[in-house]
Formats: C-alpha cells, sequence, structure tokens
C-alpha cells in the first residue's frame, strides 16, 4: 500500500553529536539504492572544489567538535547532504509524496526534493547561502515554548513574548520572530537584542531543558538584519538553472508553489529575497500543508529527528487527527499507523523504511 | 441504479480528455496571457468541479449539507485573477471557482479544507464557524453573504460609495486608495427589486459625478431554477443603460473570461464608476442537489448544456495552445480529486457546534465593561468646541430645559466630533436638517462629507450603512418614518443584523440608525407618518432597539448605542418618538415638567437600565411602559395620586433585548401589573411582558394590558380611536386596582 505524505526537510541544529557517523550508517544500510551513495559523493566532490573539509569527514570525525560541526560553512551542506541521501533513499512506492515543505535552511532542501534543483545546484544554494554570514553569525537567534510541557497553547505567553520584542524595538534594537516552529519561538536580533533577551526573558524549564537559550552559531536568520546575505545570494546564484517546482512546495509563508503555475522567478525571489529577510513560519506552512493536501503521513527526513517536537506540537495546535497534546501525539506515533515517520530514528526507519527497502 | 448527471457530466470531461489526448497545439495564447497564469485558473475551476461533487458524495455520506454548486460557473475564477485581494468583493453562492484563485493571492491560505469544513458545517469553518455554507473569507476580504437574491447589492453599492468618499475624509482605509468592490450575482437575482434599486442608486450617484467603484458581475447562466431568463434580456437592459460600463465576457472561454474580466476591471479601478461584467455561465448539475432538473427540462436540453460545460472548453483551449497536454490535465485532475477527497475525510471529522451557546456566541457580542467605558469617553474638547461653535455654546452650559429634538440633535452634534468616522445620512437630514431639524447644523458644522442627503430609497440608506461600515465607518443612517422602514427591513433583517452570526463575528457593520417613530402627532397624520407597528424589529436577532420618552435619557442612550456600535459592532436601532420630539410639558401647559438639560459629558444610560418613576417605594401598582406611553403614564399617575393611589412607572428605554428580570421583578414588587404598549396589540411588546411576568413571577400578579388596535392608524382625530389613550390606561389601572393583591 503507498501512503500519500508530506515531506518535511530539517533546518539547522539537527546534526546533533548523536549524528555523528549516521550518515554512513545509513549508506552501509541494506537495500540503499545508489542514488544514496551518488548523493554523498557528489556532495565530497563539490567540497573538494570549494575547498572544504568533505561531508563524509565531518560524518566520520571522531568526535563532535562545535567549531567544526556547527559552522555555518559546515552545518548547511552537511544537513542538507544527510536529507538528500534520505530523500534518495524514500521508497517512492511505499511513500508517495504528494507535497514537501521544509524548515528555515530545509526550503533550499525542499528545493531539491521538489524538483526545483538537482543536488549539485542546491547544494551550491546552501553553501552559498552559508558562507554569505561571514566568519561570525550577525546577529543570533533564541529558542523558546509559548506552549505548555502538554503542548497545550498559552497565547498569553505568545503576547508576552511578542510585546516584550516590540518593547526591545522600541529601544532601538532590532527583534523579530524569526521562527514560528510548531509549540517554539525562535526569536532573533542584533547581538545586544540577544543579550538582553539573554537577561530579561524569564527562565522557564520544560523537559530536560531551561529555556529560552541560545543556538549556537546561528545569525538572525529570516529578519531585515539579512539584508546583505539577500543581496550576495542574489549576486551569486541568479546564474543557476532556476525552475518550476515538479512537486507542491509549501514555502515559509505558507504558499503553495505548485507544478506549472509557479515560475522560476517566483521561486528565485522567494528563496533569495522574502524567505530571508521575513519571519520563516513553519508552524503555517505545515497546517496549509496537512490542511490542502490531508497526506496519510508525514516523512521527517534526517538528519537526527528533533523537528519531529515541533512537527508534533503544530498538529497538536491543530487538533489533526483528534491529536491536542503531546500524550495523544505519543500514542498515536506508538499505534501501526504513526502519523509522522522520522528517518532520522533508528526503530523507525527500520519499522517502515528499511522494511520497505528490503521489500519485505 | 439511474446515472446521475454529475455522473455524466464528470465522464463527459474524462473522455473529452482522451479525445484530447495527442493533439497538437495550433494556436498562440493571446498576449498578457501567461501559461502559468492559465494553468493556474484551471486548476481553480477544475478544483471547485471537484469539490462540488464531492459535495455531493458528502451529502450522500451524510457528512455533508449543502449541495447548491459553482459548476458551470467556473468561468468567475478569471475575475477572481484579474482582482486585487484588497478588493471587497461581496460574492453570490456560484463563486467556487473565484475563491479558489483569489485564496491564491494570500499566503497562507487553505481554501480546499475551508470549503469542506464549511460543507460539513464543522464549528471550524472559518467563514461562519459553522453557521452556515458561506462564501467568506476575513483574510481574502470577502465578507459572507447568505443571501440569494441579490440582497447585498445595496451595501455593494454603499461600499464603493463610501469608498470614494475616503479620501476627501481623509478616513483610513484597510484597503488600498484605488481598490474596488465586486459584488457577483446572477441573471434570475437580477430581477429582483433590490437589485434594480442598489444599480438605480449606484447610476444615481454616477450621474453626480460621485466616485462609485462597483465592478458587478452578472453570472448569466440564462435560468433561475426552473425558470428560463428570456434571450437577450440582461443585455437588453444593461448593454446601453447611461452611466453604466458594460463589459461582456464568454465565461466558458479561458480566453474571453481573463480578457474580459480584466478589461471590466480595469475600467472600474481607473474611472472609479459602477461597471457591468455580464459573464455568460453555464448552470450544471441543477440548481442544487435536490433540484431534479428532468421535471422542467428535456433531457435533450440538459446534456446540449452538459455540452457547454466550461470545464470541458478549458481543457481543449489549454491544449490548444499548448499550455497542457490532456494527459498532464487527467493527471491534475488525479491529483485534485485524490486530495480532495482525503481532505474531505479530515474535515467530515472536525468538531461541530454542539451547543445552543456556542450557535448564539458569534450573533450579538455585548462586552459592557467596554461599552460603558467608551459611552462615558468624552469626545476631544477642541472637537466639541468646534462642533458647538464656542466654549459657551457647549450644549451642558445651558441651563435652560430643552425637548427631545434639540437634546437629540446636540447629542449629534456631540458624538460626530467624538467620532471622526461617523456619517448622518438619509432623507433630507442634511440642509434641511430633517423634517424634525434632529440633524439641524449638522451639515454645516461637518460638511456634506459627513452628514448627506440620499436618494429616496431606505434600501440604499441602509444599504450605504452597511458597506461603509464595512470600510471602518460609523453610520447612523435616519429613517424618516417607521413606516418606510418596513420595506427595506431585510437589509437589516438578512442583511446587517446577521453578518456577525454569519460571520462568526470575523465581520461587522456597526450601525446606529435613528428611526422617526411612533403615533400621536398632532396635526400631522395617517398612516405612514404615524405607524405604531414595529414587531418586524422585534424579531430581528441581534438587533437592539432603543426608544427614550425624554430628551437627557435619548442623549446617555445615544452615547451607549454608539459606544455599542464602536466597541461591539452592533446594530442598534433607535426609534425616536415623533410626538414627543417637541413636548416640554407633562402635567400642564407651561410647566415644562418634560424638558430637561442636557447630560454631562461621561453620562450615559447603560444597555438595558430602565427609568423607574418612584412614589415611595412601597407602591400599590407598576406600570410598565416606553415612548409616548411614559408621560401619559405619569399623567395617570398622577390623577391616581391625588386620591391615594401610589403608581410605579418603569420606562423600558431599551425595548430588545428586552431586561425580563427586570420586568418581572418590578411587577412583583406591587403585585399588580399594567401594560402599557403603544403598538399593535398583536405581537406587540406587551404580549412578550405579560407572558414573562405570567411565566416567571415567584408570587402571584395581577396583568393588565393596554394597546393599540390591530389596525393602521388613520388621519385626524380618528387616530386617537385605534392607539391607546390615557383615559384607556386610567380605566385599566382603577380596575386592576379593584382586584386585592395576594
Amino acid at each position: 500500500m503507498s501512503r500519500r505524505v508530506l515531506v518535511v526537510c530539517p533546518g539547522r541544529g539537527t546534526y546533533t553529536p548523536d549524528d555523528l557517523g549516521s550518515l554512513a550508517r545509513r549508506l552501509a544500510g541494506p537495500g540503499v539504492p545508489d542514488a544514496a551513495h551518488r548523493v554523498l559523493e557528489a556532495a565530497d566532490r563539490f567540497r573538494a572544489e570549494v575547498g572544504s573539509a568533505p561531508i563524509s569527514d565531518l560524518d566520520a570525525a571522531p568526535r563532535y567538535q562545535a567549531a567544526l560541526h556547527l559552522k555555518g560553512e559546515n552545518a548547511g551542506p552537511l544537513i542538507f547532504t544527510a536529507t538528500a541521501v534520505d530523500w534518495a533513499i524514500l521508497p517512492r512506492d511505499r511513500f508517495r509524496p504528494v507535497c514537501v515543505a521544509g524548515n528555515s535552511m530545509g526550503w533550499y532542501s525542499a528545493l531539491h526534493c521538489g524538483g526545483v534543483f538537482d543536488f549539485g545546484d542546491a547544494l551550491r544554494v546552501v553553501d552559498t547561502m552559508s558562507k554569505t554570514q561571514g566568519d561570525r553569525p550577525l546577529g543570533g537567534q533564541l529558542i523558546l515554548p509559548w506552549v505548555d510541557e502538554d503542548w497545550r497553547p498559552r497565547p498569553e505567553k505568545r503576547r508576552e513574548i511578542e510585546a516584550y520584542l516590540a518593547e526591545l524595538r522600541s529601544r532601538g534594537l532590532a527583534a523579530e520572530i524569526s521562527i514560528d516552529l510548531g509549540g517554539y519561538l525562535v526569536l532573533a536580533g542584533d547581538d545586544a537584542a540577544i543579550a538582553a533577551m539573554k537577561k530579561e526573558l524569564p527562565v522557564e524549564r520544560q523537559g530536560e531543558r531551561d529555556y529560552p537559550f541560545q543556538l549556537a552559531q546561528h545569525a538572525a536568520f529570516h529578519t531585515g538584519l539579512m539584508a546583505e546575505p539577500s543581496r550576495m545570494g542574489r549576486e551569486a546564484l541568479v546564474t543557476l538553472p532556476w525552475r518550476g517546482p515538479a512537486l507542491p512546495l509549501v514555502d515559509g509563508a505558507g504558499r503553495v508553489r505548485r507544478p506549472g503555475i509557479a515560475t522560476d522567478r517566483e521561486i528565485y525571489e522567494y528563496t533569495l529575497v522574502e524567505q530571508v529577510l521575513c519571519r520563516y513560519d513553519f508552524t503555517r506552512s505545515l497546517r496549509v500543508a496537512l490542511r490542502e493536501y490531508a497526506p496519510d503521513a508525514i516523512v521527517l527526513l534526517g538528519p537526527g529527528a528533533s523537528l519531529g517536537g515541533a512537527i508534533g506540537q503544530t498538529l497538536a495546535l491543530e487538533g489533526w487527527r483528534g491529536i491536542r497534546s503531546r500524550g495523544d501525539f505519543a500514542r498515536v506515533q506508538k499505534s501501526d499507523d504513526p502519523v509522522l515517520i522520522s528517518m532520522g530514528r533508528a526503530d523507525q526507519y527500520e519499522r517502515f523504511v528499511a522494511e520497505a527497502l528490503s521489500g519485505r | 441504479m439511474a446515472v446521475s448527471r454529475q455522473q455524466v457530466i464528470h465522464e463527459n470531461f474524462l473522455a473529452a480528455l482522451r479525445e484530447l489526448e495527442g493533439r497538437a497545439p495550433s494556436i498562440p495564447l493571446p498576449d498578457g496571457v501567461t501559461a502559468e497564469l492559465a494553468r493556474e485558473i484551471f486548476e481553480s475551476q477544475l478544483t471547485s468541479r471537484l469539490i462540488d461533487f464531492e459535495a455531493r458524495a458528502m451529502k450522500a455520506r451524510e457528512e455533508g449539507f449543502y449541495t447548491i454548486g459553482s459548476a458551470g460557473h467556473e468561468g468567475n475564477a478569471a475575475v477572481a485573477a484579474a482582482l486585487r485581494p484588497d478588493d471587497l468583493c461581496f460574492l453570490h453562492y456560484r463563486s467556487g471557482a473565484f475563491m479558489m484563485q483569489r485564496s491564491r493571492q494570500v499566503a497562507g491560505t487553505t481554501p480546499i479544507f475551508d470549503t469542506l469544513l464549511s460543507l460539513s458545517a464543522s464549528s471550524e469553518d472559518p467563514a461562519s464557524g459553522g453557521r452556515h455554507k458561506v462564501w467568506g473569507s476575513a483574510e481574502l476580504n470577502v465578507p459572507p453573504q447568505t443571501s440569494t437574491i441579490a440582497s447585498h447589492l445595496p451595501k455593494a453599492v454603499g461600499a464603493a460609495f463610501a469608498l470614494g468618499r475616503s479620501a476627501p475624509l481623509h478616513h483610513e482605509l484597510t484597503v488600498g486608495p484605488d481598490a474596488i468592490v465586486v459584488a457577483s450575482f446572477g441573471d434570475a437575482s437580477l430581477n429582483h427589486s433590490t437589485a434594480v434599486g442598489a444599480i438605480n442608486s449606484a447610476l444615481w450617484a454616477r450621474h453626480q459625478r460621485l466616485p462609485l467603484p462597483l465592478l458587478m458581475v452578472c453570472e448569466d447562466n440564462q435560468i433561475g431554477i426552473s425558470v428560463k431568463t428570456p434571450r437577450g434580456w440582461i443585455e437588453s437592459q444593461y448593454a446601453n443603460r447611461p452611466g453604466l460600463a458594460y463589459f461582456h465576457a464568454d465565461g466558458r472561454d479561458l480566453g474571453d473570461a481573463i480578457l474580459g474580466a480584466r478589461r471590466a476591471i480595469e475600467y472600474c479601478r481607473t474611472k472609479r464608476a459602477p461597471t457591468f461584467l455580464h459573464l455568460e455561465t453555464e448552470r450544471l448539475m441543477g440548481h442544487a442537489g435536490s433540484d431534479v432538473e428532468q421535471t422542467y427540462r428535456t433531457l435533450a436540453e440538459i446534456e446540449d448544456v452538459e455540452r457547454r460545460d466550461p470545464l470541458i472548453r478549458s481543457a481543449a483551449w489549454l491544449v490548444a495552445r499548448g499550455v497542457m497536454t490532456a494527459g498532464e490535465i487527467r493527471a491534475r485532475h488525479d491529483e485534485l480529486e485524490e486530495r480532495i477527497r482525503a481532505a474531505s475525510r479530515e474535515a467530515a471529522a472536525r468538531p461541530k457546534l454542539t451547543t445552543a451557546e456556542a450557535v448564539v456566541a458569534a450573533l450579538a457580542p455585548c462586552d459592557l465593561v467596554a461599552v460603558e467605558a467608551e459611552a462615558s469617553r468624552p469626545a476631544p474638547p477642541a472637537a466639541r468646541i468646534k462642533a458647538f461653535g464656542s466654549e459657551a455654546a457647549l450644549p451642558e452650559r445651558s441651563a435652560r430645559p430643552r425637548h427631545l429634538a434639540m437634546l437629540i440633535n446636540w447629542a449629534l452634534l456631540d458624538l460626530m466630533a467624538k467620532y471622526d468616522d461617523m456619517l448622518v445620512f438619509g432623507e433630507d437630514v442634511a440642509k434641511k436638517g430633517g423634517v424634525y431639524h434632529v440633524t439641524t447644523k449638522l451639515y454645516e458644522r461637518f460638511g456634506a462629507g459627513r452628514c448627506f442627503n440620499t436618494l429616496l430609497d431606505e434600501q440604499t440608506i441602509l444599504g450605504v450603512a452597511i458597506g461603509a461600515a464595512h470600510l471602518g465607518y460609523l453610520p447612523s443612517p435616519e429613517i424618516q418614518y417607521l413606516a418606510y422602514l418596513v420595506h427595506a427591513s431585510d437589509q437589516l433583517r438578512g442583511e446587517a443584523c446577521s453578518l456577525q452570526f454569519f460571520s462568526n463575528d470575523r465581520f461587522r457593520n456597526p450601525m446606529v440608525m435613528r428611526v422617526a417613530s411612533l403615533g400621536y402627532q398632532k396635526g400631522f397624520g395617517g398612516h405612514f407618518h404615524n405607524d405604531n407597528g414595529f414587531a418586524f424589529l422585534r424579531e430581528m436577532p441581534g438587533l437592539v432597539i432603543a426608544c427614550p420618552s425624554r430628551g437627557d435619557d435619548a442623549v446617555g442612550m445615544l452615547r451607549t448605542a454608539f459606544a455599542l456600535a464602536k466597541t461591539q459592532g452592533r446594530v442598534v436601532a433607535f426609534m425616536e418618538p415623533i410626538a414627543l420630539y417637541m413636548t416640554k410639558d407633562l402635567h400642564e401647559e407651561g410647566d415644562e415638567a418634560w424638558s430637561f438639560r442636557y447630560p454631562e459629558e461621561g453620562e450615559a444610560v447603560p444597555l438595558g437600565e430602565p427609568r423607574i418613576y418612584e412614589d415611595g417605594g412601597d407602591e400599590d401598582l407598576t406600570v410598565v411602559t416606553y415612548g409616548n406611553g411614559v408621560p401619559m403614564s405619569l399623567r395617570v399617575a398622577g390623577r391616581l395620586r391625588a386620591e391615594g393611589v401610589r403608581t410605579r412607572v418603569v420606562d423600558l428605554r431599551w425595548l430588545l433585548p428586552l431586561g425580563e428580570d427586570l420586568v418581572v421583578a418590578e411587577a412583583v414588587r406591587t403585585g399588580r401589573l399594567l401594560v402599557v404598549d403603544e403598538g399593535r396589540r398583536t405581537a406587540g411588546i406587551g404580549e412578550q411582558i405579560s407572558a414573562v411576568v405570567a411565566e416567571r413571577a415567584e408570587r402571584p400578579v395581577r396583568i393588565a394590558r393596554v394597546a393599540g388596535d390591530d389596525c393602521y392608524v388613520p388621519l385626524a382625530a380618528a387616530a386617537n380611536l385605534v392607539l391607546v389613550s390615557e383615559a384607556e390606561i386610567e380605566r385599566a389601572a382603577r380596575a386592576l386596582l379593584e382586584v386585592p393583591v395576594a
């Protein structure tokens, strides 16, 4: 039976210490198609061309080094390659993609999955955009939840955060919501705003973590502070063979970029202007994909599975298939027909993907 | 099992695609039409059609509750494509393809799922919260219309008029300065007097060179349920109408629809003038799911219409121009069909309205704290001084008590100073200052932009109010006489009062409609000027009815009425008793006991609060009344007082919603209730009051009622024979007093 699936591409920060070696392990698994191997080879060739460490070396590093693995020019291509490998592996006869969404940098991966770019051109986009922030990120990002631990919405909490950001702006600081990420908000700002947020926002413990916390090596993505990266990106990437998508792509504003309808120009403008300079509303994009395509399941491509939390939270905010809390989501996930299949999770990969690959 | 027309139509389409397979493109795309645009519009058309099919499938599964579809009208997607998202659209019920296309102009919208939620009457339906299947969306600037018979045209005219007025008034708009207003309707509903009147009003304004950027889209499918529109009728009536720009487009032809819609919209946007787009369509699958077309159309006729299916025409158009191959169209069809079916299963499982409280929640928002705060908020001092001419002329400085008409006039001056967006309009309200001078000086002080005469048509007056309210104005239409309101009452009942309900409070059309009302005018009589029947207003859900009997109350009540409109979006009918406008005295000539001083700024009469005329607090009899009944009852009470009888007179002031708890408490207090209702006996408010007390009083209350006869009000002194008289009140009171209370 083939399931109609929404494919979601993760963004920065999803290749964690736990994922070291995951790419090699994935490719060594049974039934992995050649196309997936070729992705990594192409990635390494590209990296050699631009004088950067091969992706396979990053993945094979004996230990995880923040300075190496989190640095934009490495993190972006590493994550994108891992995503593209999963995309190449995804058995389409079992999981039929009906639309593709991404989170933040995941939009570039979505362009590849959606057929706008082949792997090499998409990697060039990722590489270029990762490097536009230079040696030091411009501003930063902080993450914090606006839902409670059981993923119930706290609109008043959200309003407080928004009011606080407005207050920071009234002090002359650059402070915005950078990403609407399910139950989380990713805030972005210039260095002074980030310092103020770290000092002034109340600390809240959820699960094992204290919030807010700063996302290492992240710049103030999706805000007006990214004007220069946007300009540089346009200049460097205008000559790429931009195309309309082959699969529906849901962008970070919740617009569906449809095959035969979205033009190459629109994709170029959105990708390098609006997407870079304006809030990425992942929640909305997922909501649109769920409602308009009503997929049987969501497939989250790797690396890692940390975006699964935000996806689960979005499902709970939507009340999708009766999911209204973290507990509901966990229950559905444990069933034989989970709503989210994370390829970056070994158990789910084994159960749903490896099984399909081996033809069992 | 018989094959349904839906199956035939669907199969015809798929067969047409098979026939188109391998067909080589032979015609270039028209200038200005890109392949992407053509594909997008076609996708909107196809989506709409497949939703129509799904609606019937949902109905069969008992998961869907509405089958009036858009099949055959898909050409309206081309109109949507040529519009901007800030053009305010009042759409009729065959607008599926229009909505699919329009939603593509706004990020984050989910038109397929939203439509399916609406069809399944889910409480999550964003258009109406599950209250009706309507085409509506706040994000898309489409206020939902429940009207089927073009009753949305007057407000479309009103909105276009208000849009044209915004620049000179420096009114802040949520739409662009060159936005237009769109109203779509069918060929059959265009015959309705409401439509004819609305178009007349638009042309009346245009004749005076007033800007009125209104695009009227007549989607002509040549039939209204079973009644055919005579061939050429629409064109014969509107193609050569002075002041009306007529455009024709064949909505069945993708290219003609796109280019024709563009031409019409371009004209309307740049000329700011009424524009008529005659869009030819077909009607497939009958009027609704329940309509058996075979009873009035021959099979040959039905098949003939089906052969003209615009969707088949669109597919052929695309293939001939190399925009899509038949295979690509088939693939798109299959993908959409699958998606819609999957989404329909999800939508059907979403929550429904399950309690009466939830149904009623959006009908009449009423945050009394916010209302009272707004009502007591004073106007900016400088604006008041300007409105009244000088500081010394401020009305609260005037020591002399005044009659109702003058105090209402002052209140209106005051309110216009308070609300920059307030408009006063109606017949004769401007230079003349109204038949009873209640609007005097408003025109002089605030200019023709904010106080203006309308043509003689109450539907238009209320349409202007609703339309202006949609654009952020605070309208105060005046209806010259209560009887004149009756024929326009659907503009209140079906349109204004229903908007919050059917839009789940996403849209509001606040207004305070003033109406010179009720009987007892001396020397100027006759039915139309003395009408005492207002039962038609009392049954309108969501409406607030206020009826002051004295000037100071009127001022405080107007403050609250405007606060209700401003903060809660409510529609208020403010009934002003004509006979009390100039009344100064109460008990005897010259006593000036019915003249009052202007209330201080900040003093308002809370919604639902009555004025109670006590007589010691331990009275023998309660009189519940309003309007002219108040001074009459007070005079009777005065006479009874001389005999040692003490009467408690309750002036309700607010007639809808009726303060039932209050009425019961007041009746129980004395055990004797006399209801003085100057309206008609049948369906009058007296019935409601009596019933409430009879049902709810905890101890026996002796109830009597005096009311007007069930009769029209005749001329001259004969009027008094059928209206409530003081003598009648006195007789009823005495009769009540003769019965001992338990």
